[in-house]
């Protein structure tokens, strides 16, 4: 039996800020999830054949917060029937972790994190080719927090 | 020589080309940068296979289809030709040049050859359902032989295809 078409193998990953009240010049994370269903694989991050399509997790850059590298989920190795090499796939529930750092800033604003998950999948009965999914995280940056000594020192340059 | 050609197992496909039917010729650039026409090969046995370089079962299949099917058959009169399905020229030479193949691999940028040959399954894109599949050509022109991804029948070996061609061409050589 053919399982789906491409774009509705996958459901769309979901997003999540840690912490979810993240102030300016903080530090937190990204976590990008994305729920693969029984009977489907994705390449991993580093397949261990070349030519077959890595999960990449792309995040367009933005001047209000820098991304640290991607943290890609540890893939399983598995051998399949039709082939006498194994591979590194994604099954399951698989987590896409980011570190961010938000710009220093005394003013709060609501930006949107925008990027893509790119990935190729198989059923048990067909491959699929690549695709990509659309991935957005919201996020309310609250002011930051200016400790009193450095204001007194702003407000004693202004005197 | 016995030319009872096993039949696909496949029995839901419409909208590609049957046993018998005459393949209408095409032309299709080679990763190698000449054009390559079908009737190029009027008058020999042709098995064209469909493959993409993303596809795990393709890079599986890959050695298999040099070594134990051109490599074993070229001298009895077989042609192998490859058709890579939506990909570019660069990269279909890559996987070309990186699995070692020595027969001509055509490049299908827009898929509108290989959507001629795509069986209808279950509202897939064509470029997907024609995946995988074989196609042998007889000397005439016609299709002697075809068969579509079938998880339940593949074979990285591509030992269902030596059969056929053993059938076709005299035992193996």
């Amino acid at each position: 039996v053919i399982a789906a078409h491409a774009t509705t193998v996958l459901p769309a990953p979901a997003t999540q800020l840690e912490p979810r009240d993240l102030r300016a010049d903080d530090r937190g994370r990204l976590v990008v999830t994305l729920d693969i269903p029984p009977g489907v694989h994705l390449q991993s991050h580093a397949p261990t054949e070349p030519f077959l399509i890595p999960t990449r997790l792309h995040l367009d850059p933005t001047a209000d917060v820098t991304f640290g590298s991607v943290e890609y989920p540890t893939p399983h190795t598995q051998r399949f029937d039709w082939t006498p090499v194994q591979l590194d796939v994604y099954q399951g529930p698989v987590e896409f972790v980011v570190p961010i750092t938000l710009a220093p800033t005394r003013e709060g604003r609501a930006i949107t994190i925008t990027g893509y998950l790119r990935y190729q999948a198989c059923t048990d009965s067909l491959c699929l080719p690549p695709a990509q999914h659309q991935v957005e995280a919201a996020l309310n940056i609250e002011p930051q927090m200016i400790p009193d000594a450095t204001r007194r020192g702003r407000l004693d340059q202004t005197d | 020589m016995n030319t009872t050609i096993p039949t696909t197992t496949t029995t839901t496909i419409s909208g590609t080309y049957d046993l018998g039917d005459e393949i209408p010729d095409f032309a299709l650039p080679a990763t190698t940068g000449e054009t390559v026409r079908l009737s190029d090969y009027r008058g020999r046995t042709v098995l064209m296979f469909f493959t993409t370089t993303w596809c795990p079962y393709c890079s599986a299949e890959a050695p298999f289809l040099e070594y134990e099917i051109w490599q074993r058959y070229r001298a009895s009169g077989l042609q192998v030709l490859g058709i890579q399905v939506k990909e570019n020229q660069q990269l279909a030479a890559s996987f070309a040049e990186h699995h070692g193949w020595t027969f001509p691999v055509l490049v299908d940028g827009d898929g509108a050859v290989s959507e001629q040959f795509a069986p209808d399954k279950e509202g897939l894109p064509p470029e997907v359902a024609i995946i995988n599949a074989h196609f042998i050509v007889g000397p005439d022109g016609t299709v002697v032989y075809r068969e579509f991804l079938n998880m339940e029948r593949f074979d990285a070996r591509a030992t269902h295809v030596r059969g056929v061609l053993d059938q076709l061409l005299g035992d193996e050589p």
